[in-house]
Parts: C-alpha cells; sequence; structure tokens
C-alpha cells in the first residue's frame, strides 16, 4: 500500500507539470515573502533605530561630562599638555573607545535588516528549492519537512527529546541538502566523454562505497551534534568562535582525509584489482583519466564542503541572534547601555572582517649592526685568546664566530623590539592605514603580553598612549591574554600612519611592573572593518576547496604509481607538512645546527634546510589559514584569495602534467600492489 | 558458415584488401623485478599478422604468454623489443581504440554500478550521444539475456553474468577489431554456444576478431587461422584446414548398418587396395554433453522453470549487424528466422540485409537449427590415394550426392 501511494507520487514529483506549477509557487512564495518583509518589517527596522539614536545622544552627552570630571581631577602627576589618564579593567572599554564602536555597531545591525541581504536570502532559498523541484525531489523534501516539523513540535509539546530533536533535524536537513547536491553535480557530470563519465562515476564509488559513507555521516552527525556541545553560559562570543573553530576545522580535516582516502582508493584499487585495463584501453588519454577522476573527487569534495559550511553559515547567524551575556534578548541589553560589550565584541571583532596590521620592523641602521657584529666578534674572540698563535685556526674560528653572532643578533632582534623593560617605554609605528581614515571606521588595537612565568593571577599595568590622543589608557592586564582596545580613525595621521607608545608600568602613579614585558610575535596588531563577514566566509570556504582540490591531484598523482599504503603515507606527510609549514618555519629558527663550540651538526644541518625547503615550497599554502581567519574575523582579501588559489594552482597543475606523464609511461598490466 | 569453408575464401579476400589490422614484429617481452633483473621471459620472437575480417585464433596452455602478447597489442604492456601496430598506429595511440573491443581474460567491473551503468559508462568513454547508448544498451542487455538483471548491482552477479557483461562491454562501440581472452570462461554451455555463435557471426559480418584461449573447441569452432603458442613462442600457425586434416583416415557417415553390410565394406576396401587398407572402426556417433544440456535447459525453459541469473540470449543486437538506420527502418518486419550460421560466404555489405529481416531468434531455435546452422557442407576434399568411386557406390548413388555428411574439417 505505502509503495504503491510512495511511487505515485514519484511519478507525480518527476512529472514535468508538477515541476513548473511547484516552481511557480515557490518563486511566488518568494516574491511574496520578500515585499511583505520591504513593506512591513524595514518599517518596523525603522522604528528600532530611533532609540539608538536617543541613547546615542545621551551617551555623547555622559562621554562629555566624563572627560571634564577626568581633566579636573587628573592626576597631580600629568604634566601640563601630557595626555591625561584614563584606567581600565580588564573586560572595559575607555569611554571614546566606546564611543567610536557605536556608528560600527549601527552599521552592522542595519546590514542585517537591510532589504538587500534579506533579499539575496531569499533568492538564494528559492533558488535552492527550484534545483530540489527540478531533481525530481520535491515531494520527498516537503514529506520530510513536514516530518520533521511534526517531530519538532511533538517533543515540544511533550517536552521530551529538546536536545535531541534539533540533532536529528540536522542531521535530515544536512543530508538531505547533501542528497540533493550529489544529484545536482551528478547531473551536470552527465554529458558524454571520458572526463565526465569517469568524473561521474567517481561521485557513485563515493555514494555506494562503505568507507567515504562512514565519512560523510561521521561528519553530518558531528556538524548536527557540536552545537549541543556549546557550553549556553560562556559569552556568545566564545560560543560563537569555538563553534567556527571546531566546525570548520574539524570539517576540514574530515574532509581532507576523506578526499586523501578516497582519491588514493579510486585511483590505486582500480589497478590493483584491474577494472582500469578495461577503461585505458577505451579511447581514454592519461590526462583525461586522471582529470576524470580528479574531477570526481572535486565534485565529492565540493559537495561535502558546500553542505557543511552552509550547515556552519546558518549556524553561526543563529548564534548570532541568541542573547549575549547582558541581554534578555539578541541585540537588547538588560540596562540602559546601548549595546553589551559581548555583542561588541561579537560584532566587531569575531563576526566581521578585520584588516589586521603589524608595527613596521625596528629601523637598523645597517653599519650600525655590522659594526656592532664586529665589537661583539672582537670580545669573544679576545676571550680565546691562545688561538692568536695558530693564524690559520684563529681565521677558521673567527668565521665562525661571526655566523654565531650574526646569526644570534638577527634572532634576537625582533624579540628585543617586542620587549620592554619596567618603567620603560616604546613606541611602535603601524603603517597603511590609510582605507581605515576613509571609511572612518574604529580601529582596534590588540595585543597580549607575556612576562616571567606569566602567573595568570597577576595583573601588570600597561600604559598606552596613540600620537595625538589626549587620553593615556592605563590597562590592568592579566599575562598572556588577548586584550582589546577600540580607537577611534582620527589617531591616524593623513599618511595612513599611527604611533603607539606603550609603557611598562603606570608612569602617572610612578609604579613599573616588576619585569620586562615582551609582545609575542603577531600579538600587538591594529586591525579595522574592511568587509562583511559573509563575503569573508565565502572566501574561506573558497580557499578550503582549493586546498582540498590540491590535496586531490596530490593523492591522484601519488597512487598513478604507488600501491594504496605507500601513496598514502606520501599524501598524508605531504598534507601535514603543508598545514604546518608556517610552524616548521617559524621552529627552524630554534632548531641548532652547530654545536656550542662552532662545530657543523651535519645531520641536523640536512634537516634544517630540507624543512626549511619543504616549508618554502608550503608556505602561501599555510600562510592562508582560512579558519584562523574567519574565527579570528581577520579580512581574507580577494587578492590573498587569488594569490593562493595561483600557487596552489600551479603546484596542482605540476602534479598533474607528473600523474599524467607516469601515467603514460605506466605498464598497467603490471601492477605490483598485492 | 563453415570454417573450413569460409575461412580460407575469407582471408584469401582479406589478403587482397587493406593493410592487416595487427602487425607483431619480434616481439619480445621479459617481466623484470624489483632490482630490473629478468624475472620471466613471456614472449620470445613472436612475428604475427591478422588481416581484417579473419578470426584469428591464440591457442596455448596458460602462461604460454597469450595474454601477455594481447596486453602488448592493448598498450596495456610495452614490449622489452619488437613492433606492435593496430590498424598501422601504436598501441598508445587514443584514436585507434575507438576501432577495438577488449574483453579481458575476467571481467573486471565496478561492482558498485549495474549492468546498465556499467554499459553507458563504457559507451560515454566512446562519446556517444544519449539515445545511441541507451539504444545498444538495451541491445545487449537483451542479446546477453540480462535485461531482467539490469538494476542489480554487477556485485551480486554470478561468475557467467559478469562474463557477459563484459562481452557487452566489449561490443557497446561496435568495434570492427575485437579482443577476446577467453570469452567463454564461467560461462556455462549455453552461453559458452552463444558467444561462440556471435563470434562466428561477427566475423561473417566482417569484424577481426582475437580469439585467445587454451579451451581448443572454443577456438576451434570459430576461428580462421591460429597460432599455437607455448613458452612464449609460436609452435604453430596456419588454418584450421591445414592444421587439423588428417590425410590418413577417410570418415564415412551412413545410417546405422547391421554388421554384414559393415563386413561386406570391408571387404571390398580390402579388394580394391589389395589388403592394404580395411575399415578400422565402426561405432555409433554419441551425441555430444554439450548438445545434450542444451536439449535440458532448453526443455526447461520450455516448462517456465524459473531462475534468477541470466536468461536466454535475444538475438543479436542489430547494430552489431551492420547499419544501424537501415535495420531501424526495417526492424518491423517479422520474418522467419533464417539459420544464420548456415548463411553462405558472402561479401561483408550482403549479410546485413539477411539481419535486417531476421526477426526474434530465441536459444531454442538456435538449438534446434544447432545442425542447419552448422558450417555450410562443402565438396570433400580428394584426397591423393583415395578412388572416390568406390565410396560413391557404396552408397548407392552418384557423384553428387557424395557430397554428404563429410567431415568437413571436423567442425562442431
Amino acid at each position: 500500500m505505502i509503495r504503491r501511494v510512495w511511487s505515485k507520487l514519484d511519478i507525480l514529483q518527476q512529472a514535468r507539470m508538477f515541476k513548473i506549477i511547484a516552481s511557480c509557487v515557490v518563486v511566488l512564495l518568494g516574491v511574496a515573502g520578500f515585499v511583505s518583509y520591504s513593506i512591513a518589517v524595514a518599517r518596523d527596522h525603522q522604528a528600532a533605530l530611533a532609540p539608538i539614536s536617543e541613547l546615542e545622544r545621551e551617551r555623547q552627552e555622559e562621554l562629555a561630562a566624563a572627560a571634564r570630571e577626568a581633566a579636573a581631577h587628573a592626576h597631580e602627576n600629568v604634566p601640563p599638555g601630557a595626555p591625561t589618564p584614563v584606567e581600565v579593567k580588564p573586560g572595559e572599554q575607555p569611554k571614546d573607545a566606546y564611543d567610536a564602536t557605536i556608528s560600527m555597531f549601527r552599521g552592522v545591525v542595519a546590514a542585517q535588516h537591510s532589504t538587500a541581504s534579506v533579499g539575496a536570502g531569499i533568492a538564494i532559498g528559492v533558488g535552492l528549492l527550484l534545483v530540489v523541484i527540478w531533481l525530481g525531489m520535491g515531494v520527498t523534501y516537503l514529506l520530510l519537512a513536514v516530518v520533521c516539523g511534526l517531530a519538532v513540535l511533538a517533543t515540544g509539546l511533550m517536552g521530551i527529546g529538546k536536545q535531541t530533536a534539533p540533532l536529528a533535524v540536522g542531521v535530515v536537513g544536512l543530508a538531505a541538502a547533501f542528497i540533493a547536491l550529489m544529484k545536482l553535480l551528478g547531473l551536470l557530470l552527465s554529458g558524454p566523454g571520458p572526463v565526465f563519465a569517469i568524473a561521474r562515476t567517481v561521485l557513485s564509488e563515493a555514494v555506494r562505497l562503505r568507507v567515504p559513507v562512514v565519512f560523510i555521516v561521521l561528519l553530518l552527525f558531528g556538524l548536527a551534534a557540536l552545537p549541543l556541545v556549546l557550553d549556553p553560559t560562556t559569552p556568545l562570543r566564545y560560543r560563537v568562535q569555538a563553534f567556527m573553530q571546531y566546525a570548520t576545522g574539524g570539517a576540514f580535516w574530515l574532509i581532507a582525509i576523506l578526499t586523501l582516502l578516497f582519491s588514493i582508493t579510486t585511483v590505486a584499487f582500480e589497478q590493483r584489482d584491474k577494472q582500469i585495463w578495461q577503461t585505458m584501453t577505451k579511447p581514454v588519454a592519461a590526462w583525461q583519466y586522471v582529470l576524470g577522476k580528479w574531477l570526481g573527487v572535486a565534485a565529492l569534495s565540493f559537495a561535502l564542503l558546500g553542505t557543511t559550511s552552509t550547515g556552519v553559515f546558518l549556524f553561526v547567524e543563529y548564534l548570532r541572534r541568541q542573547p549575549a551575556v547582558g541581554e534578555t534578548v539578541a541585540f537588547k541589553p538588560t540596562d540602559d547601555r546601548l549595546v553589551t560589550e559581548d555583542r561588541m565584541i561579537l560584532e566587531t571583532q569575531v563576526l566581521t572582517a578585520r584588516r589586521t596590521v603589524q608595527p613596521n620592523p625596528p629601523d637598523v641602521d645597517p653599519v650600525e649592526l655590522e659594526k656592532a657584529i664586529q665589537e661583539r666578534i672582537d670580545i669573544e674572540f679576545e676571550n680565546l685568546g691562545t688561538l692568536a698563535e695558530d693564524p690559520a685556526l684563529a681565521r677558521e674560528r673567527r668565521v665562525q664566530l661571526e655566523r654565531l653572532i650574526r646569526d644570534s643578533l638577527q634572532k634576537n632582534l625582533s624579540a628585543v623590539f617586542r620587549t620592554i623593560d619596567p618603567g620603560q617605554s616604546k613606541i611602535f609605528e603601524f603603517s597603511g592605514l590609510q582605507e581605515a581614515k576613509r571609511a572612518n571606521v574604529p580601529v582596534t588595537l590588540r595585543f597580549s603580553i607575556q612576562s616571567g612565568g606569566n602567573m595568570p593571577d597577576q595583573l601588570y599595568q600597561v600604559t598606552l598612549v596613540f600620537a595625538g590622543s589626549d587620553i593615556a589608557r592605563v590597562h590592568d592586564t592579566p599575562l598572556d591574554q588577548v586584550m582589546s582596545v577600540q580607537v577611534s580613525p582620527d589617531i591616524i595621521d593623513d599618511n595612513g600612519n599611527v604611533g603607539l607608545e606603550v609603557i611598562n608600568g603606570n608612569p602617572y602613579e610612578a609604579r613599573a611592573n616588576p619585569l620586562s614585558i615582551t609582545f609575542p610575535p603577531e600579538k600587538l596588531e591594529l586591525s579595522y572593518s574592511e568587509g562583511s563577514f559573509r563575503m569573508n566566509y565565502l572566501r574561506v570556504f573558497m580557499v578550503l576547496w582549493v586546498k582540498l582540490l590540491f590535496l586531490a591531484i596530490l593523492a591522484i598523482c601519488a597512487s598513478t604509481f604507488l600501491s594504496f599504503p605507500v601513496a598514502a603515507l606520501v599524501s598524508f606527510t605531504t598534507f601535514l607538512t603543508a598545514e604546518g609549514a608556517r610552524y616548521v618555519l617559524s621552529s627552524i629558527d630554534y632548531f641548532e645546527t652547530e654545536t656550542m663550540d662552532g662545530k657543523t651538526r651535519y645531520f641536523n644541518t640536512v634537516v634544517a634546510k630540507f624543512a626549511q625547503g619543504i616549508g618554502n615550497v608550503f608556505r602561501i599554502y599555510s600562510d592562508l589559514r582560512p579558519t584562523n581567519r574567519l574565527v579570528e574575523g581577520e579580512y581574507l582579501s580577494w587578492w590573498s584569495l587569488l594569490g593562493g588559489t595561483a600557487v596552489i594552482g600551479l603546484m596542482g597543475v605540476g602534479l598533474f602534467v607528473l600523474a599524467t606523464y607516469i601515467f603514460r609511461r605506466r605498464e598497467l598490466a603490471t601492477y605490483s600492489g598485492h | 558458415m563453415s570454417a573450413a569453408g569460409i575461412a580460407p575464401s575469407r582471408v584469401d579476400a582479406a589478403a587482397g584488401h587493406g593493410s592487416p589490422v595487427v602487425v607483431c614484429t619480434q616481439l619480445n617481452k621479459v617481466f623484470k623485478d624489483f632490482w630490473m633483473r629478468d624475472h620471466a621471459r613471456a614472449v620470445t620472437n613472436l612475428s604475427l599478422e591478422i588481416q581484417p575480417r579473419e578470426v584469428f585464433g591464440l591457442l596455448g596452455p596458460n602462461g604460454s604468454g597469450k595474454s601477455t602478447t594481447i596486453k602488448m597489442i592493448l598498450g596495456l604492456l610495452k614490449p622489452t623489443s619488437g613492433r606492435v601496430a593496430v590498424f598501422g598506429k601504436s598501441p598508445d595511440d587514443v584514436e585507434m581504440k575507438r576501432r577495438i573491443g577488449y574483453l579481458p581474460e575476467e571481467s573486471y567491473l565496478y561492482a558498485f554500478l549495474n549492468a546498465r551503468e556499467t554499459l553507458d559508462y563504457y559507451a560515454k568513454l566512446f562519446e556517444l550521444d544519449y539515445k545511441t547508448r541507451q539504444r545498444r544498451i538495451d541491445e545487449l542487455l537483451d542479446m546477453l539475456g540480462l535485461a531482467n538483471a539490469q538494476h542489480r548491482p554487477v556485485r551480486e552477479y554470478s561468475k557467467g553474468m559478469q562474463r557477459r557483461i563484459g562481452i557487452a562491454q566489449a561490443l557497446i562501440n561496435d568495434p570492427e577489431f575485437l579482443i577476446l581472452d577467453e570469452p567463454t570462461t564461467g560461462l556455462d554451455p549455453l552461453g559458452t554456444r552463444q558467444i561462440k555463435d556471435l563470434i562466428i557471426e561477427l566475423g561473417r559480418r566482417g569484424k577481426t576478431i582475437l580469439l585467445s584461449s587454451h579451451l581448443l573447441a572454443d577456438v576451434e569452432d570459430c576461428v580462421d587461422r591460429l597460432v599455437i603458442l607455448y613458452g612464449g613462442q609460436i609452435r604453430a600457425q596456419g588454418t584450421c584446414a591445414e592444421l587439423l586434416e588428417s590425410r590418413d583416415r577417410t570418415t564415412i557417415e551412413t545410417d546405422t548398418l547391421d554388421d554384414a553390410t559393415v563386413s561386406e565394406i570391408d571387404r571390398l576396401v580390402r579388394s580394391r587396395t589389395g589388403g592394404d587398407k580395411s575399415v578400422r572402426r565402426v561405432s555409433r556417433p554419441r551425441q555430444s554433453l554439450e548438445s545434450l544440456f542444451i536439449d535440458i535447459v532448453e526443455r526447461a525453459r520450455a516448462e517456465q522453470v524459473s531462475t534468477s541469473g541470466a536468461t536466454s540470449g535475444g538475438e543479436t543486437a542489430s547494430f552489431l549487424k551492420g547499419s544501424e538506420l537501415i535495420e531501424n527502418l526495417v526492424k518491423a518486419s517479422d520474418e522467419p528466422v533464417k539459420a544464420v550460421a548456415a548463411a553462405p560466404v558472402e561479401k561483408p555489405g550482403e549479410s546485413v540485409i539477411d539481419a535486417l529481416v531476421s526477426g526474434k531468434q530465441t536459444m531454442e531455435a538456435q538449438a534446434k537449427q544447432a545442425a542447419p546452422s552448422r558450417p555450410a557442407p562443402v565438396a570433400p576434399v580428394k584426397q591423393e590415394g583415395v578412388d572416390a568411386s568406390v565410396i560413391d557406390s557404396l552408397l548407392g548413388g552418384g557423384g553428387e550426392s557424395g557430397s554428404e555428411g563429410t567431415d568437413g574439417g571436423n567442425k562442431r
């Protein structure tokens, strides 16, 4: 009975007339929804923004009063004309910074309610529904949605399974999206010709063999279950960051492992099991075979990454609409503040696309540097004394000393540059902030300090004075924790430069911290909003996909001439090296290639050179850091995307050519991988 | 069709038309181990030519170099020395492979695809358009009796069914040159019979076929010319007639004779040959096990006993018979089946017309027609030292009727 009914429904959803009617209904609903929103919701939004303006005016008055009060009670240590000190506790913002971010926050709120973005969202939704309808799955998915809706309703009414219902709905939703996407890709790859035929077969293989299916199920369940493990008591920004970190990073690693394993399997096992004999005795060129395999894996990785990324994005948007710390409902603080700190950081530092600027490197006079090196050498040389009796030995020793001292100085220079002694100050220059100045967007200073053993309960006072500002911020700063400071774009001069003086202590109270402080690499930076989170997310998705495409051709290339285990070893080693190239390159500096008395450690030297070579090959790949950028709200520019794609693509093309060459030369009938 | 009868004429015709399909010159293949030391010598100084429209047999025991030779012809292996040309091109030439169909010694199929998807995949490799693909797949599945199982994954197939799919994929492009490596491996006698009939018919339609087997009967039934390999070297080559003809025996087949008549014949033979020759053996011909098996299966099918395996195959796919266009135009014709294999020797172009008017040919019909479909009887080869008039007189007829019942090169 059920089978008969289902059979009739299937015939119905495959019928052209049904598809046309369903498409018309979906398009009409989309248009109606958009028009309704534009008329009703947008009007409400205007009304909602009005109180903000009122609050903003009140805040301006408060700030002016606070500034007057601060000036009146300025510390007696402050000399005439010096900046007024403002004390800032951890987790607070100075009042001028608060003021500076209001406009940015308003922009975020406005963007969320803009008819353009809502229209784009509706258009994407309608497009997806049309795809489902024209794939002949309209009724299936409608029934699936109804069943899921009823299940959620039932669990809601009965008060049971509140945790598992969203998980089940999430899994079903992701699986449905994945299946639809796979069907669509299968349709796109159904054209004649060897490349499409091979690619299509790879997709079928992925769906019907067990290993990929296990990965796919694991991925879908993991992604759907992840929101359940987020601690609802932690600040919203941390929840969002944790979710993005684990979901995007975890999904990428899982898909990357699947891509590698599946690429190797589909080529190596085909040679082992000899299906390739029947393929390669047809009019199929070696390049067509390799390209077809790659295209199939590329389509699979696109389907997986597309599904998971869409799921992650939608859930991040859902999280964004949850109350932050200090809010009863999203974007509505419990007190009279315009916005809570949690919400502010989430919107201006996490769910955004910030361009970061590191301080300019120290301006070292090469002559002075050389002079310092020579002086150090002379001192060390004199200490050796007796060597002077043997001129040859002395010459050799001097060369060794020079190399050691030069390396040591280079290594220590940047560390010294980022270190400030107690009670001392240092000025850091930042350049390239013209765009922030032009757009008049607030700038965020992010920093972290290390000192001694980084005791977690110790607070250091760090005073920050921006050039041109009349306020000196005295921050109570925990060690080894990232601090954020919002700053007005007024601190940027006309050339896009910013000067920042950092004092290790509080000069207004003549208090110095007990030890020197050091900013770890990349833990002292200025940033400003350059684009939207959504576009940044899209670029991150593209970078991740480009990486997967590279991994696919890497594994295919390896398996054209290696058996499964060896190809897997080579591919995974390369993958891990590529992902860790950034770390490897930074570690080489600390890798000893000489003994204390200047003798070369040959083995270590070979290892270092090899690691450096490999690290340099994958430097661009590693520097893209898509997941980190997403989590940190860092801007990933189109140029970075294109540049990275070009370099990775070039490497991929090289591997493709190599794979094709090997494949042409190989005797396919003498495979020895058993 | 008699291979003995048809083969020489076809080979002769081929010799005069076009270049050889395959030319192997002084082929050597030595497999090396990891250290590049000689590991095994598979083929030694092998030279052969396969002419257009020839069914060529590659015969030899396991490990004799048959498959290695085929793989060198296909480009799956590279010769250590020597030269291979297929249609005048290198085996690595991609375009040349459009003209080839290949069935390996085992059907290496994608286990996760079903029969239809499998054939669609291979058809796409030849860049066939959608309609052509679907028509050919339908015809091949029907021809090989797999239409009912076409949506089952190939991994669920029996070995014989997988073999049939393997054969179908080799034919999907309607190849000019078909390479069949042990085509009947895993097939039941019925399937074996069908494949042999198919090879004969394809050969008759002008296809060039390279048939490799260690099953002597398979090769003997089908090929025009063959080589016998052993240890990677050619030990014998020629037409079946040349290689199989026994020149010191004469076989006469009659209705059952009583002992007295046989004695009379023996006396006559002795008297005519001065006692040098006599009747050596008198026996009643036995039905072959293959024929018995086919009869039993056909009877069971007539009783509609169900089976989950491959059904009996249908008629040869129309696209393999010749012009698909003409075939489609006259497909409605439903004339009685002609004994296809019994058709006289003809030019490839003419044979298409026969195929066009042939209707549904069941396996039962094929079995019943097994005898008439065998090679057309030919005049006995007059051998030196044998006086035909004696035989004529024994049979009580003239020389005209004496052509009946000769061995004809032992075909079937």
